[in-house]
């Protein structure tokens, strides 16, 4: 019936997009590159993550890097340093800091699962954005949430959720970075976005992408995993 | 002069009253000679404080490194630096070091850090944090994964001598770098951002762990005393380029010192002015009182022909001679006293927490900074000759037959 | 020519926005080497004539001729100058400078007209051995009794050789003794040196001194005597 449509709840849009990209469970390998002004690294890293409570990720290349590994259990963070031999705690001071030198923070590497806890969400209209018909949302955080941006925007498939777009905007409300989904494939039963591009406005010398190689969706990964001794088991 | 020799019987002749006089100006002057001598003895003690214990004289770094601490702001040309200021008089010891902000800590706890690489054998000779050590040992040339760190912190994420923590930082590439170092010692220094902030390792440790080769962030010099830095800035400026390097004095690395130093003179300089209105009260009570117990004693003298004007100067002389016995009386008084106090000290053992984020230590030293007493002499010098102009002018006023019959 | 002459003076305070007429048109010749008495009562205008006399002070009205030079329109400043020149006083009491010894009240005097120390000096040495009071030389004023102190304040009157020497109530503070003691050596002086002396008193033996008394009531002169008949 042209004209009317039922509005869908954001809530649940947002609920379903985490779905499609994390599933139940997923595991991943994945190559994060990483550009600025002086250096470029590539990275290629493992990731586990079952919910959205807990992940392990492995770095497996540079052979400089490799070996160093990330473990999150709620909203706690470690580090393991294969040249350390030890796991460090990633206190909460440090969550703004980049998440390997990228324009990621290592907050984004924790908190991106946590919207519906911190953001109240509204859809703003709806658009077409390379070429798919998308819903335009808004995120705001709620007052006394543990968040450094302003304000978020998200734009994602009509027909699945999937996103194509966030626009992270700090508490000047200034645009501070851009995030590209594209590349769409097919894994099992989910269809995703394969490279993740950020672009950071404040400095646009700085790049990163996250490129999905190959994944698996909810695969059957044992809890025994998440946890300090398996990540500093190494090789 | 015979005025002269008439101002100083005068005074004579009423013993009780031109003795409190001198007093009043003399203990005034003491008092005031010796809150100086506490803020001047407190605010060097800090300013060495700080030199001695963290700062050196001057800092060379590259240009932004002090704002960013980015590990790839290593001092340019440092070999030909070094060199330069070797040959410059008034340096006493040179030494480089390496600075990052790092993480410390364990799986259980960890913390931000400013993490300064030290070369053992050279930072001795700038700096004292050698004697800074609580427990455990101070660095030494040959450690490779060896940390120290302050007790505060120590007690933060829970370290002990003999512990091993995980220190890691982005490495000069953008890679994360990090390695488990066996914590060697703990110091205390007593003030906060030191003891809580703070971990070291050696330099040679912290090149490898950021990269770095044989580059360094920071040249400390420690020059003979804080009156050859103007020397040596001029110097170093004649060869160093301001768009590469830059130079830093101690008080432009932590400026709170100077600044708490403005401020606490500013207060000292309001009570200053407060005692002085004191005292200039009492004299003037004083002064007027032994004009009007004059009133015929002077009506006679100007009757037999005494100008107002030497009436004028005749009270006057007797204000001067008062006040320069007071001053002398001050002068000699401050000194001893703060002469003592200078050598028994001060002590506020009870605030040193309150302390800790200041740099002061908690025994206070007294000196004299001749500056400050030569301002203060001058400053009484002249509220107290003001002082004395008004009595004197009312003497000057009186009508001889006035004086005379109707005192 | 006489020393001092008053012609039709008149003098009128404001008390209290009150005017008191303390002289009503007084006229009054005294000639050099003069020894006079001003007697009334108290209020009767005597200090009030030797003040104005003494340039201590300014007439309302009329005019005073001081040693041949008009003086009643002179300014303070002016009037201070003459009195450290031409005349000398002996006041009642509070003469002397607690201060100063008995020479160096005498020396004051030629101090304030710039006389040179030695020369200072000399000239208070000379009347002190005049009056022969050399042992109170170094003596301060509390040091001496009330005719010593006289005394001193005599030779202080006249070592500058003033014209005219003024006096009130000279002798109210002492004893009879010493009271007559101070007039006959005034009168010594004013014989031997010719120095002119004009004084107020209401002491019946300071009157009696006097070669010529003059005596004034509510501010105007009712009597004038020479106790002796020298022409004065």
């Amino acid at each position: 019936m042209p004209g009317f449509e039922a509005k869908p709840d954001p809530a649940k849009l947002l609920e379903q997009m985490d779905y499609v990209l994390r599933g139940k469970s997923h595991e991943m390998t994945v190559t994060l590159d990483v550009k600025t002004k002086r250096w470029k690294r590539n990275y290629k890293i493992h990731v586990r993550m079952k919910g959205i409570d807990f992940v392990f990720a492995r770095v497996l290349e540079p052979p400089k890097t490799a070996g160093q590994g990330f473990l999150r259990i709620k909203t706690r963070l470690w580090q393991y340093l294969p040249t350390a031999e030890r796991t460090i705690l990633i206190p909460p001071s440090l969550m703004l800091d980049d998440f390997l030198g990228s324009d990621f923070s290592n907050d984004d590497f924790i908190k991106l699962s946590y919207f519906p806890r911190d953001y109240s969400s509204k859809i703003l209209n709806q658009e077409k954005v390379d070429g798919f018909d998308t819903y335009h949302l808004e995120l705001l955080p709620h007052p006394d949430a543990p968040v450094t941006y302003g304000k978020l925007e998200l734009w994602i498939r009509k027909k699945d959720s999937a996103p194509i777009r966030w626009e992270f905007y700090n508490e000047k409300m200034e645009r501070i970075r851009t995030l590209h989904y594209s590349q769409f494939q097919i894994f099992g039963k989910h269809e995703v976005p394969t490279v993740w591009k950020m672009e950071n406005l404040k400095d646009k010398s700085r790049q990163t992408t996250i490129t999905i190689l190959e994944a698996q969706y909810d695969t059957e990964i044992p809890d025994s995993i998440f946890n300090q001794k398996q990540l500093e088991r190494y090789p | 002069m015979f005025l002269f020799k008439l101002a100083f019987l005068n005074i004579g002749r009423n013993p009780r009253r031109s003795i409190i006089t001198v007093l009043a100006v003399g203990v005034g002057l003491a008092a005031l000679i010796f809150l100086w001598g506490f803020s001047d003895g407190t605010n060097e003690q800090m300013r060495e404080n700080v030199i001695r214990l963290l700062t050196g004289h001057i800092q060379i770094h590259a240009l932004d490194f002090q704002k960013t601490l980015s590990p790839e702001l290593t001092v340019p040309d440092r070999s030909a630096i070094l060199e330069k200021i070797k040959s410059l008089p008034h340096v006493q010891a040179v030494t480089e070091r390496a600075k990052c902000e790092a993480l410390i800590g364990t799986s259980e706890k960890s913390r931000g850090v400013l993490l300064t690489g030290i070369d053992p054998t050279r930072e001795i000779q700038v700096t004292d944090l050698k004697n800074h050590m609580k427990e455990g040992e101070f660095l030494s040339q040959t450690d490779s994964r060896k940390v120290i760190i302050g007790d505060r912190l120590a007690e933060k994420i829970q370290l002990h001598v003999g512990d091993k923590a995980v220190v890691m930082t982005q490495a000069m590439d953008g890679t994360l770098s990090g390695y488990a170092y066996e914590v060697k010692g703990i110091f205390h220094t007593g003030s906060q951002p030191i003891d809580e902030v703070s971990a070291y390792i050696t330099l040679r440790s912290a090149q490898e762990l950021l990269g770095l080769d044989d580059a360094t962030h920071e040249i400390v010099v420690r020059l003979t005393g804080r009156k050859a830095i103007p020397l040596f800035l001029s110097q170093m400026k004649a060869v160093i380029t301001s768009d590469q390097y830059e130079i830093l004095t101690w008080n432009q690395i932590i400026p709170e010192v100077e600044q708490w130093v403005q401020w606490s003179e500013a207060i000292i300089r309001t009570i200053l002015l407060a005692v002085m209105v004191v005292i200039g009260v009492s004299i003037m009570n004083t002064v007027l009182m032994s004009v009007f117990e004059r009133t015929r004693e002077l009506g006679v003298m100007m009757a037999i022909g005494t100008t107002p004007g030497q009436v004028i100067r005749l009270i006057l002389l007797e204000t001067f001679i008062l006040e320069l016995f007071g001053i002398a009386l001050g002068l000699v008084a401050g000194y001893l006293v703060t002469f003592y106090f200078g050598q028994v000290g001060i002590g506020f053992p009870e605030l040193e927490r309150a302390f800790s984020r200041s740099y002061m230590s908690t025994i206070t030293y007294t000196r004299v900074e001749p500056f400050h007493v030569v301002q203060s002499i001058i400053t009484l010098f002249i509220m107290t000759s003001f002082i004395g102009l008004y009595p004197a002018w009312k003497a000057g006023r009186m009508e001889p037959i006035k004086a005379i019959y109707r005192p | 020519m006489p020393i001092v002459q008053v012609k039709n003076v008149t003098k009128i305070f404001r008390e209290d926005s009150q005017a008191v007429s303390a002289l009503s048109s007084v006229s009054v010749e005294i000639k050099e080497g003069a020894f006079v008495a001003l007697s009334g009562p108290s209020g009767s205008g005597k200090t009030t004539l030797l003040n104005l006399i003494g340039c201590l002070d300014r007439p309302t009205e009329g005019s005073i001729h001081l040693d041949g030079e008009e003086i009643s329109q002179l300014s303070q400043g002016k009037l201070a100058q003459l009195r450290l020149k031409k005349i000398g006083f002996i006041f009642q009491d509070y003469n002397l400078i607690p201060a100063f010894t008995a020479i160096e009240n005498i020396e004051y005097v030629l101090w304030l007209q710039g006389i040179s120390p030695s020369e200072r000096r000399k000239r208070a040495i000379e009347i002190c051995e005049r009056f022969s009071i050399q042992k109170l030389i170094d003596r301060r004023p509390y040091e001496m009794s009330r005719g010593q102190q006289q005394r001193v304040a005599v030779a202080r009157a006249i070592v500058h050789k003033p014209r005219v020497v003024l006096g009130d109530e000279l002798t109210a503070n002492l004893d009879h003794k010493t009271g007559i003691e101070l007039m006959q050596f005034l009168k010594e002086l004013n014989q031997k040196e010719n120095i002119t002396f004009l004084y107020a008193t209401h002491d019946p033996v300071m009157i009696q001194q006097a070669n010529r008394v003059i005596t004034l009531q509510d501010g105007k002169i009712t009597n004038e005597k020479a106790a002796f008949s020298k022409t004065i």
